[in-house]
């Protein structure tokens, strides 16, 4: 069965979650009339993530140790997949996104027959979008698009949704933040048919403190280098 | 001969002695040890016969035998930290595998996959 010959895909929706008690509740209550299959992965926080998530998330799972964002939602996906998942779709736990784009990703997916749909703040709209933070994200876009070759007008977006095949052929090995661009680097070794979607971003205070700063790029980047040299 | 001279014998030929002692129970891998014995056997010869590294040194371009030495140890230790590093990848990434597998595992609420079919995200989210 592939997404475009059933109506009735089983969607799952993988948020990664490291020390997210403040913001995830929210979340995961504004989830709730869209998507019932909802799978956060806990990974290793100190706080009570795990333990408030448990009542709101239809899986909590939990890291023991932590191991980073890419490892935490490689760990979703592949459980998404054990569970029958037909669409998997990946979603910040900080409160950025709203819960009315990931029906606009399964959409796409659909109607423009691709494998992977992501999402786009530059496509669609943002929400007290620092300056600074916008030229580093334009500037991830460039080199993105150098090093991967597709042409993208956001290439961190958190919000991204994959058919069961195109999530079976993904497997995210860097653990930590440059997921992101090795994500792009299998969508184009692949060849998996993608598409953009316009969706909103909204940074808030907590979301802010929560995300990486923009000290941490070059740190992103040397992983990325490195991991893609020794893969 | 020297008091450091004695001190450097001693302590590769404690090194080649134990290395010996781990091809002969097989404690790892072959290659590796030989690797090392070679090592410590240069080093022996070094301790030794000081003069064959200024030798080697001349012959090599560098002059001096301390120098000679000395970018051994360097590119030895620039080697030395590279390997470690892929051996840390290597064991990060095991690290990484195993907590997944303990998480799904342990997953919280897991329930057979049929259960889950014919689920699709609400449309009328889309027209708030």
């Amino acid at each position: 069965m592939t997404h475009d010959e059933n109506q009735s895909d089983a969607v799952f929706i993988v948020i990664a979650a490291y020390n997210e008690e403040k913001a995830i509740v929210d979340v995961l209550r504004s989830l709730a009339p869209v998507c019932p299959n909802v799978v956060v992965v806990d990974d290793g926080s100190k706080d009570n993530t795990y333990e408030v998530c448990r009542p709101h998330a239809r899986w909590t799972l939990r890291h023991p140790v932590n191991r980073g964002q890419g490892a935490a939602l490689q760990t979703g996906i592949s459980f998404a997949l054990q569970q029958g998942a037909d669409i998997v779709v990946t979603f910040d736990a900080d409160g950025q996104h709203r819960p009315e784009d990931v029906a606009k990703l399964t959409t796409a997916l659909k109607e423009q027959r691709c494998e992977i749909a992501l999402g786009s703040r530059f496509l669609g709209t943002t929400e007290a979008l620092p300056l600074s933070k916008r030229v580093v994200l334009k500037a991830a876009v460039i080199f993105s698009t150098l090093l991967s070759g597709l042409k993208l007008t956001d290439t961190h977006n958190g919000l991204r949704a994959l058919t069961r095949k195109a999530a079976e052929q993904i497997d995210i090995k860097l653990d930590r933040m440059a997921h992101a661009s090795e994500l792009l680097d299998q969508i184009a070794k692949t060849k998996l048919p993608y598409c953009e979607v316009p969706v909103h971003v909204r940074y808030t205070e907590y979301s802010m403190e929560k995300g990486q700063r923009l000290s941490n790029a070059p740190s992103i980047l040397l992983h990325y280098l490195i991991g893609k040299a020794l893969k | 001969m020297t008091p450091f001279q004695i001190i450097l014998i001693a302590f590769f030929g404690l090194m080649v002695s134990g290395t010996l002692l781990a091809i002969v129970r097989s404690w790892t891998s072959r290659s590796t040890l030989v690797m090392w014995l070679t090592v410590w056997l240069l080093g022996l010869l070094a301790a030794y016969w000081p003069e064959g590294t200024t030798t080697v040194a001349t012959w090599l371009g560098i002059r001096r035998g301390a120098d000679l030495l000395l970018y051994c140890t360097a590119l030895g230790s620039i080697l030395g930290f590279f390997m470690m590093y892929l051996r840390l990848r290597r064991v990060r990434r095991d690290l990484t595998i195993l907590t997944r597998q303990i998480a799904i595992r342990l997953a919280d609420g897991q329930i057979a996959p049929e259960t889950n079919r014919n689920v699709q995200p609400s449309a009328s989210s889309t027209d708030r």
